[in-house]
């Protein structure tokens, strides 16, 4: 995915990053443990936050980090530049984040959800908590693939070929896999009273 | 979703983008198909309402802790010990396995050599065994031995120390004017003759006497009625 055309829609700033992400990435190949160290905090929040999101639980985000970036420590020289170094990471992530949930199997899951359903009848904050909870069962409900689109697109703010490139899949099936957890997920949210006008 | 994608008047394809619409990373020909749309399209604008609503939602900061540091430590402290493993990958240090193989390619050899060496001593043993059966068809004579004219009449018997060695012997013998007629027999006795003048009974006592004197000589007596062919 080297396409510069696809490359266009990247912001200046994420092209920047991109660009300095590669130089820590050529140091680490090259057995850098300060460019490691770099590269390790840069991305440990944004993968934690994804993560923890994703599983559910700090532990298994927290392990899912170390391990991804530890492949990348492994592999950094044999990254020959073909993605970027976000989308080649991410990737790496989401294929731990993947075997970790099936795993965990649907037993987890439920927990997971009946946690989040009573979180929510618990909670009496203000409108924007609540829908952020309703919106967080809600996506708990929708197929682990469409789920991920949706976190990948408009929590990480990934493009469309990045996440086809990340999930390992033709970019018209991401298209019909967020096309269609918008659906449910408009449906699920429809039948619990989710008050669209409440801006976050 | 409100957005009909069978429905003529809302561009399929548009509607399929309006995620990365939102979140701002559509390609600029992408980007400015779906803002057309939107000018002419009230569903897609309602949808995009709503799907900036949940982007929003979902870019809430959740009340995680972050603490990378711990995690760092324990992915360094993995990186030294991979270091460290790697080492000696260098400079390979003999596995155990490769060792054993090693081991056992050397006792095959060894047990190959002794086999090996079993079969030739047989054969060797076979072959002395064959050749002590034939009868020795004439005397035997040392190299230092000359040719010697087998004088009838008495002859010595003696047994020297194996320690000597054969110019001892010889020049033992020549000190004594005495040459081997015949020997050493098969208990390394060796029958000897004066060489000139030729061996009397009294000439014999004191060549007997003179072998005694040397300590190296362990057996010397005379052999009055030697038979040929008999050491």
């Amino acid at each position: 995915m080297d396409d510069p055309e696809l490359r266009s829609n990247q912001p200046a700033a994420a092209r920047g990053a991109n660009e300095r992400e590669r130089e820590w990435i050529v140091k680490i190949g090259q057995g850098d443990r300060d460019a490691f160290r770099e590269l390790y905090l840069h991305y440990h929040r944004r993968l934690a936050r994804f993560l923890t999101r994703v599983t559910h639980r700090a532990e298994d985000a927290e392990e899912i980090i170390n391990d991804t970036l530890w492949v990348v420590w492994q592999r950094a020289a044999e990254f020959r530049g073909g993605s970027q170094v976000s989308t080649w990471i991410m990737g790496i992530a989401y294929r731990r984040a993947l075997n970790m949930i099936r795993r965990a199997a649907t037993h987890d899951r439920c927990l997971a959800l009946e946690r989040a359903h009573g979180e929510a009848a618990a909670s009496d904050a203000g409108e924007m908590l609540e829908n952020r909870q309703l919106l967080d069962r809600a996506l708990a409900q929708l197929p682990l693939e469409q789920r991920l689109v949706l976190e990948f697109t408009y929590f990480l703010d990934h493009s469309c070929e990045e996440v086809a490139e990340i999930m390992e899949c033709p970019i018209n099936t991401v298209k019909t896999r967020m096309f269609n957890a918008r659906r449910k997920l408009r449906a699920i949210l429809a039948e619990h009273g989710f008050d669209q006008e409440a801006r976050p | 979703m409100n957005v009909d994608l069978e429905d003529a008047r809302c561009d399929e394809e548009s509607a399929r983008l309006l995620p990365w619409y939102v979140n701002g990373r559509l390609s600029g020909a992408d980007m400015e198909r779906v803002g057309r749309h939107l000018q002419h399209c009230a569903i897609c604008r309602r949808d995009l309402a709503h799907e900036r609503t949940i982007r929003g939602l979902l870019k809430t900061d959740e009340p995680v802790e972050y603490a990378p540091q711990a995690g760092l430590a324990r992915t360094l402290s993995r990186i030294d010990e991979l270091s460290r493993d790697a080492q000696p990958r260098a400079l390979p240090p003999p596995r155990p396995a490769a060792a054993a193989r090693r081991r056992r390619s050397v006792l095959h050899w060894l047990t190959a050599a002794v086999v090996l060496q079993a079969v030739a001593l047989g054969w060797l043993g076979a072959a002395l065994r064959e050749r002590s059966l034939i009868p020795a068809s004439g005397p035997y004579t040392t190299l230092a031995s000359q040719p010697v004219q087998a004088a009838p009449g008495p002859h010595i018997r003696a047994l020297f120390a194996p320690s000597m060695t054969l110019s001892e012997l010889t020049a033992l013998l020549a000190a004594n004017h005495l040459s081997v007629l015949r020997g050493p027999s098969t208990s390394g006795v060796y029958t000897l003759a004066l060489a000139s003048p030729p061996l009397t009974a009294g000439g014999l006592d004191r060549a007997v006497l003179d072998l005694h004197r040397d300590p190296r000589v362990l057996f010397a007596e005379p052999a009055l009625n030697d038979a040929p062919g008999a050491p």
